[in-house]
């Protein structure tokens, strides 16, 4: 598996944000970040997350040198925020229970994908949890997860590593359950 | 051939890419930034804006709260909470909001069954059983809030004493401690102890402070009853909140979980549990006790390690 993708692809000289910048960063990224918020949150909840992390982005007026690492530090920040508002997701998401969209063939399978995902994060650590996020929103190297997460490269590879092990076995655990 | 893990992890996130409305977050986000009042650093932001998504015929709408900004030291919220007049908890099945830490003893409790001890309790090996009981619809973060007030009006100091296997250490924080809020970090495997003991206390003095930061508190919350060592004393309910740490605190490991146990009849943090893990892939446990000081006499901010 390839956790070193197209460095070059990611990285942008740093520099004011101009108008065309901005379409394209959130072109580029948008989806990255989403997906990362959506590992933890409802769709709703991971939209809010996207929007404010772009906001924050244009507020910035700055490209940052690693955009994708920089975008998704962020998003793990606007999220530790969003979990001290629990009170108010919860409203939220009982409104949304009591107002349930009609699901879709692709909704279930969606559901049913994203579903094991998450049973399989929830038996990891938090830790490796944060790990496998990240990698799986935005198939981040080694060296960007460690941007991310504030540690060393050295650290992030034995975290990858250990993570990706764990999430292993957590899905194979699954699947014995489900046998 | 069958997908890896990781791949099978993308797939599922991949899946959810045809949920985004991308012209619709862009422009909410492009009018976000536009609205912003001044301001410079996204860390500066004393704002935090909560959308919510509308499912009459309006469809979306934006709502803007105002975020409590945090408390940078206890000499300002001591100051603060003098005038704040103590706010009786009315959760049912909850004992009443005692008196602020050196004041009065409550006068009632909650009998609490017992239980065997949790093997990782920090006070499993004096005594005390705790044993689950009903939240009675307590919320972690009421919880938080609770305590972080009851922090800021216990403005004479805290000793802490924490344990990693045989060795322990113990330290005495006055109001106004500023070496907790950020511990140095220092790689894991070299003094677990002093470190994971900076980190436990940084936790549990700053809860006020936990909103401007990276900490995750989780919603479960389990309430415990914990008999009282001595006969004239009342049991206690501890309230036990989970936290997930932000990376970074300590070189070459993270810490993985702490656990705080608040004391729900003067709301002051009575224990906590501290996980890590070095990038080894060895271990540690810290306990951490806390016994808060009144104000008629505090000791100097000493340092002292037992082997």
């Amino acid at each position: 598996m390839n956790t070193e993708p197209d460095l070059a692809a990611q990285r942008r000289d740093p520099g004011p944000l101009t108008p065309a910048d901005t379409e394209e960063l959130f072109a580029t990224h948008a989806r990255g970040v989403y997906r990362y918020a959506r590992s933890r949150l409802p769709d709703a909840e991971a939209g809010d997350v996207v929007a404010e992390v772009f906001a924050i982005a244009w507020r910035k007026g700055e490209l940052p040198d690693n955009p994708r690492a920089w975008l998704l530090g962020v998003a793990r920040r606007v999220m530790a925020n969003q979990v001290r508002a629990q009170h108010r997701r919860n409203a939220l998401a009982e409104r949304v229970r009591t107002h349930p969209a009609p699901p879709g063939q692709d909704d279930v399978r969606l559901v049913a994908e994203l579903d094991e995902l998450r049973r399989a994060l929830d038996l990891l650590r938090p830790a490796d949890r944060e790990v496998i996020e990240l990698l799986a929103a935005a198939e981040l190297s080694t060296s960007e997860v460690a941007q991310v997460l504030g540690c060393t490269t050295a650290t992030a590879a034995t975290r990858v590593y250990r993570a990706r092990r764990r999430l292993r076995a957590a899905y194979e655990r699954l699947t014995e359950e489900g046998s | 051939m069958e997908d890896d893990e990781l791949t099978r992890a993308r797939r599922a996130l991949r899946g959810v890419d045809p949920e985004l409305d991308l012209r619709q977050v862009y422009a909410e986000s492009w009018a976000r930034a536009q609205d912003a009042e001044a301001h410079d650093d996204w860390a500066s932001d004393e704002r935090v804006e909560i959308v919510l998504h509308g499912t009459g015929p309006d469809g979306r709408r934006t709502r803007r709260i105002p975020r409590r900004a945090p408390v940078l030291a206890w000499g300002v919220a001591a100051a603060a909470a003098a005038a704040v007049v103590v706010v009786v908890v009315s959760v049912a099945g909850l004992p009443p909001q005692g008196a602020a830490p050196g004041g009065a003893p409550p006068t009632s409790s909650v009998s609490a069954p017992s239980g065997p001890a949790p093997s990782d309790s920090p006070t499993a090996d004096t005594g005390s059983t705790p044993a689950p009981l009903p939240s009675a619809g307590l919320t972690s973060a009421a919880v938080v809030d609770r305590a972080a007030h009851a922090v800021a009006i216990a403005s004479c100091g805290v000793k802490t004493r924490s344990s990693l296997g045989d060795e322990s250490t113990s330290r005495f924080y006055e109001p106004g401690a500023t070496d907790t809020e950020t511990p140095k970090p220092a790689p894991l495997d070299q003094q677990p102890l002093q470190l994971l003991h900076t980190v436990a206390a940084g936790a549990a003095l700053h809860l006020a402070d936990l909103e401007g930061t990276d900490y995750r508190l989780h919603d479960s919350l389990t309430l415990e009853g914990r008999d009282s060592p001595t006969p004239e004393k009342d049991s206690t309910t501890l309230a036990r909140i989970r936290l997930t740490p932000p990376a970074g605190l300590v070189q070459d490991g993270d810490v993985t979980r702490m656990e705080l146990l608040i004391d729900t009849t003067t709301w002051l943090p009575h224990s906590e549990q501290t996980w890590a893990e070095s990038a080894d892939g060895r271990e540690y446990l810290v306990l951490s006790e806390f016994q808060w000081t009144t104000c008629d006499g505090a000791s100097p901010s000493t340092i002292d390690t037992e082997p």
